[in-house]
């Protein structure tokens, strides 16, 4: 069944939608009502009336237009709220707008055209899709307006079509300033971002000209046929600045000053970070855990270091911990840190760094007022410096160490040097001496050599001599007639004057036994005053000087007194013409002497003066050399000077020479001052020969076939009576068969048997036989304690001799004779 | 290609020219209300081609997809009309007609609606116009928005079997200072084609004869 009409009406009534039929002139023929409620027309008014009259505004849209179309033309015409918007003023039933799509048809009927107008509510879906895209919006924008990095979209030809906050705030271009304009407003001369298919780095360009470094990453997308280009720019600033100050880090050359390295490298982090401050603080030595502050950039200078305990510091978290972090609030984190609070810091980024061991060694770090805006990049860019200065001191402190171990090496080197310098000196000398003492040994050995030759001749010469003088003094005793006893005495001087030359020989070539005794130079001078004078001959005038304050010396009576004697030769020898000869004896200090000795004392000097020709530089080089002698064939020996020389030097004194040619010759013998006082020894001279106590039976032993009569026979003519022995085995079987003995006489060196051999056998039989020894030698060593008398020898001093020991040991007896009774 | 099996003379191609240049003018005169400022369209030529033709000649310059708003009519003659754009000029004529105001996410959004009417417009002036001065008559159902590529465009229009043709337009948009170039394609059968010939000869006969002769 079809619908009837009133059917037709209801429907009309009850459908959702505005219906409403014009007629060929524009008339409402219907009203439904949807309309009614939509627009708050009744029915009633609207039905006769044109829309233009209803809604005068349709005038300035399409629809009367399109109404037109339709009744004139029988065109169906779709107006959308897009493009004609606010076409009716239609409500919803909660009052809002009612957006509408307008349809118009064409109706033929009855061969009258009419129009059909439908109105849509389109609100809903307007406000499902405002919803969902409020929604996806509101996600994009959470995501995209959250976004850090600029969030452009362009259309195909590059044109801004929209950017986020950020970008809003990267660029400085309000958004609907920007949107429409080329890309280029932002990215001048970038390439073609459409064809990017990895991010590239382009500089772009703020509103108020700065430049900006930028990443910028595109993506196509497509919408509805349409192409658009998604733009993300990530700023490079921050970066680029921390990639500046790693660069500028490395570049700060290793070879400047090591404060200045440590100053440039806390200013690059801090302007590469952009923070205010930042310090190196290395660990103190010596424990305590105190960080000592070497470098430190705050508020855009170099800053004065200090101390701080690390407790209450975040540095100290970085020592012990290797980092420490706060992006933000710092000052709570550390509240008992004064310099947060007074500087006001809100972030702090250390890292500690470590020595060539390993150990920590200090800490880099830095702070600002602000939270950190990139905690990642700051952390990376602290550590790396870190690193660097880590590098820098372990390299500072090794190569200090490199110099104090160079300055250590080359102070060994110099004294390892200089020791070798020393040693080297000290071979030298050693070397030195040794040669001295070498030549020295050599010449002693020479000497001892000479003397050895010497001594054996003069033995030889000795034994010879004595029975030549021996001879002489028996036939001398003998003879009566004085013209056979002046040739005899002749004969005889000349044997003593042969005899006193072996004797200095012998004196020469082998030290003799000097028996020094302290001596008062004045007597002794005194005692031998008339024998001086006498040797200076008739010629010369003699003078003799004695001070009375001599100090008194330790010397050989006898040996000084011939020394003085062969200096008085000498000096009349210089002068053959004659002069004058002084003889003095003074006290002196050593400074005194020419030249002065080297160790300090008081000494007596007795000199012996000349005005003779004096000797050249060349003869007085030579005058102490023995043998040397400016005296002709037959006068000297040239052994005179070398001799008293060589028994100065034995007694702990010297001899000097001066002489200048044609001035005259001073020969001086310096000794020191002896201790103690000197003994008065009486001298033996002119006495006479004590005779023998009667019935004195002395054993006289000598190899020595010539010698030995002549001692015998002298003896016998002092009263002794005497057996004699050529061997030590022959005295000991005479002292055998001898009925007495009271004195032994021996020879030393003898073939079979020594001397004192000889004595000690015969000291068995009588005990304490009193010994005398003759000997042209002396060997202190075998004579030790005995008595000895040296070849030659006078008869007189024989007789003495003789006489004093026999004394001595009646004495000896009677005293222990006494001491026994 | 096989050549179309009916064709327009020279003097009817002028005519069908000049009569839908009148057509499309009074669709610039509405877009203009629409806009709010001047807008030309030209038709420089128009042409009766076979669907394979009608592809390619879309297809010249163009590669991917396409808008396309389409209308049936029906009357004397019968069809399916279309209008053509490449896709990515579909957004930019809204935008030319909707204007800067309205901001891109709603006319994104509210394009398809958009385009329709502007498609429905065109279209109406063209035939309905058209119409008139052959005094007829013509129903236009409401426009459909189709996005397809040229390919198919045609194949899926097809109505009328392997002896279907089209009258090709081409058409120029001009609206504030952008340029904007489709086509306007009316799919016809061959009697639908033949019956559109007569009217247009009829309509040079009005337009050249005496005055007498009009009544």
């Amino acid at each position: 069944m079809t619908p009837d009409h009133a059917l037709m009406a209801e429907i009309l009534e009850a459908i959702q939608g505005g219906l409403t039929l014009l007629d060929h002139e524009g008339r409402i023929l219907l009203w439904n009502a949807w309309l009614v409620e939509a627009s708050g027309i009744e029915a009633g008014r609207a039905r006769g009336r044109t829309l233009n009259e209803l809604f005068p505004n349709l005038s300035d849209t399409r629809l009367p237009a399109a109404i037109a179309d339709a009744v004139d033309l029988g065109i169906s015409s779709s107006l959308s709220y897009t493009l004609n918007p606010n076409l009716l003023h239609l409500r919803r039933r909660d009052g809002r707008d009612l957006a509408h799509n307008v349809v118009v048809r064409p109706i033929q009927r009855g061969g009258k055209p009419f129009a059909l107008v439908h109105l849509i509510d389109t609100t809903a879906s307007h406000d499902r899709e405002r919803v969902l895209r409020d929604r996806l919006n509101a996600r994009f924008n959470a995501v995209v307006d959250g976004a850090f990095d600029a969030i452009l979209t362009t259309d195909a030809d590059g044109r801004i079509q929209w950017m986020n906050e950020a970008a809003v705030r990267q660029f400085g271009h309000a958004l609907v300033e920007a949107t429409g304009h080329r890309i280029d407003l932002l990215l001048p001369g970038a390439p073609d971002l459409a064809r990017l298919d990895r991010p590239i780095e382009v500089e772009g360009r703020r509103r108020d000209g700065e430049p900006v470094p930028l990443e910028v990453s595109a993506a196509p997308w497509f919408n509805g046929g349409h192409r658009h280009l998604t733009l993300i720019l990530r700023d490079l600033t921050e970066a680029k600045r921390a990639e500046g100050a790693l660069r500028a880090a490395a570049a700060v050359s290793s070879g400047t000053n090591d404060a200045e390295l440590l100053a440039a490298l806390v200013r690059e982090l801090a302007s590469g970070l952009g923070m205010e401050h930042a310090h190196i603080a290395v660990l103190e030595s010596g424990g305590g855990g105190a960080l000592s502050v070497q470098a430190v950039w705050s508020g855009g200078r170099l800053g004065d270091p200090l101390d701080y305990q690390t407790q209450v510091m975040p540095c100290g978290i970085a020592l012990a911990e290797g980092r420490c972090v706060v992006a933000a609030n710092v000052q709570s984190a550390f509240p008992l840190d004064p310099t947060l609070v007074t500087r006001n810091f809100d972030s702090y980024v250390g890292v500690r760094f470590l020595d060539a061991q390993g150990q920590p060694m200090g800490v880099v770090c830095a702070m600002d007022p602000k939270p950190l805006a990139n905690q990642a990049l700051a952390e990376r860019l602290v550590t790396a410096f870190a690193a660097r200065v880590g590098g820098e001191l372990a390299r500072q402190r090794a190569e200090a160490e490199l110099r104090a171990l160079n300055v250590d090496l080359e102070r060994r080197v110099e004294d390892r040097t200089s020791a070798l310098a020393h040693a080297t000196e000290v071979l030298k000398t050693e070397m030195q001496q040794r040669e001295a003492a070498q030549a020295a040994l050599a010449q002693s050995q020479k000497l001892e050599a000479l003397g050895q030759l010497v001594g054996g001749v003069a033995h030889d010469f000795n034994n010879m001599l004595a029975a030549i003088t021996g001879s002489y003094n028996l036939i001398e005793r003998r003879l009566g007639d004085p013209a056979l006893r002046d040739i005899v005495a002749h004969g005889r001087r000349a044997a003593d004057r042969a005899a006193e030359l072996v004797r200095h020989l012998l004196a020469f070539a082998r030290r003799e036994d000097l028996s020094p005794t302290v001596v008062d130079l004045a007597t002794l001078i005194a005692d031998v005053s008339d024998l001086l004078a006498h040797a200076a001959g008739s010629q010369v005038e003699f003078d003799l000087e004695v001070a009375p304050d001599t100090w008194p010396v330790l010397v050989d009576r006898h040996r000084l007194e011939v020394a003085l004697l062969n200096l008085v030769v000498n000096a009349r020898d210089a002068m053959p013409a004659g002069g004058r000869i002084r003889v003095e004896a003074k006290r002196a200090t050593s400074s005194d002497t020419h030249p002065p000795q080297s160790t300090s004392g008081e000494c007596s000097i007795i000199s012996v003066q000349d005005s003779g020709t004096g000797m050249s530089a060349e003869v007085l080089a030579r005058a102490v050399e023995p043998f040397f002698t400016t005296k002709g064939v037959g006068k000297g020996t040239g052994l005179g000077l070398a001799m008293v020389h060589g028994f100065m030097e034995q007694s702990g004194g010297r001899m000097t020479v001066a002489s200048h040619p044609g001035e005259g010759t001073t020969i001086s013998l310096v000794l020191p001052r002896a201790q103690g006082e000197a003994r008065q020894e009486p001298r033996a001279s002119g006495k006479a020969v004590p005779l023998a106590p009667p019935n004195t039976v002395l054993l006289v032993v000598d190899d020595d076939d010539q010698v030995r009569p002549v001692t015998t026979a002298y003896l016998r003519d002092l009263g002794y009576e005497v057996l004699e022995a050529s061997t030590g085995d022959e005295a000991l079987s005479i002292a055998q068969g001898a009925l007495r003995l009271d004195m032994l006489l021996s020879d030393v060196v003898m073939p079979d048997m020594d001397g004192p051999n000889l004595a000690s056998h015969l000291r068995t039989r009588y005990p304490g036989l009193p010994v005398l020894f003759m000997t042209g030698h002396a060997d202190p060593q075998i004579l030790r304690g005995e008595t000895v008398l040296g070849k030659p020898f006078s008869g007189e001093e024989l007789g003495t001799k003789i006489h004093e020991v026999l004394r001595r040991s009646e004495e000896r007896r009677r005293g222990a004779l006494s001491e026994a009774g | 290609m096989t050549p179309p099996a009916i064709d327009l003379t020279e003097l009817e191609t002028d005519a069908l020219t000049e009569l839908v240049n009148l057509g499309v003018g009074r669709a610039a005169a509405s877009l203009a209300r629409m806009v709010g400022g001047p807008v030309s369209l030209s038709v420089p030529a128009v042409k009766i081609v076979t669907y394979a033709e009608a592809a390619a000649l879309t297809m010249r310059g163009n590669t991917g997809s396409l808008v396309a708003v389409q209308q049936r009519f029906m009357g004397v003659f019968s069809g399916t009309a279309l209008l053509v754009f490449p896709e990515a000029r579909s957004l930019e004529l809204v935008r030319a007609v909707v204007g800067e105001a309205v901001p891109l996410e709603d006319v994104v959004d509210l394009e398809q609606e958009a385009v329709a009417e502007i498609g429905n417009v065109v279209l109406n002036g063209c035939l309905a116009t058209m119409a008139n001065m052959l005094r007829q008559r013509l129903d236009m159902s409401l426009p459909d928005v189709l996005r397809t590529t040229d390919a198919q465009l045609f194949a899926s229009a097809r109505r009328e079997g392997e002896d279907g043709h089209v009258l090709f337009l081409f058409i120029d948009f001009h609206m504030r200072e952008r340029e904007i170039k489709g086509y306007i394609a009316l799919l016809m059968d061959l009697p639908s084609l033949e019956r559109l010939k007569e009217l247009i000869d009829e309509f040079i006969q009005r337009a050249t004869s005496t005055p007498a002769g009009l009544g």
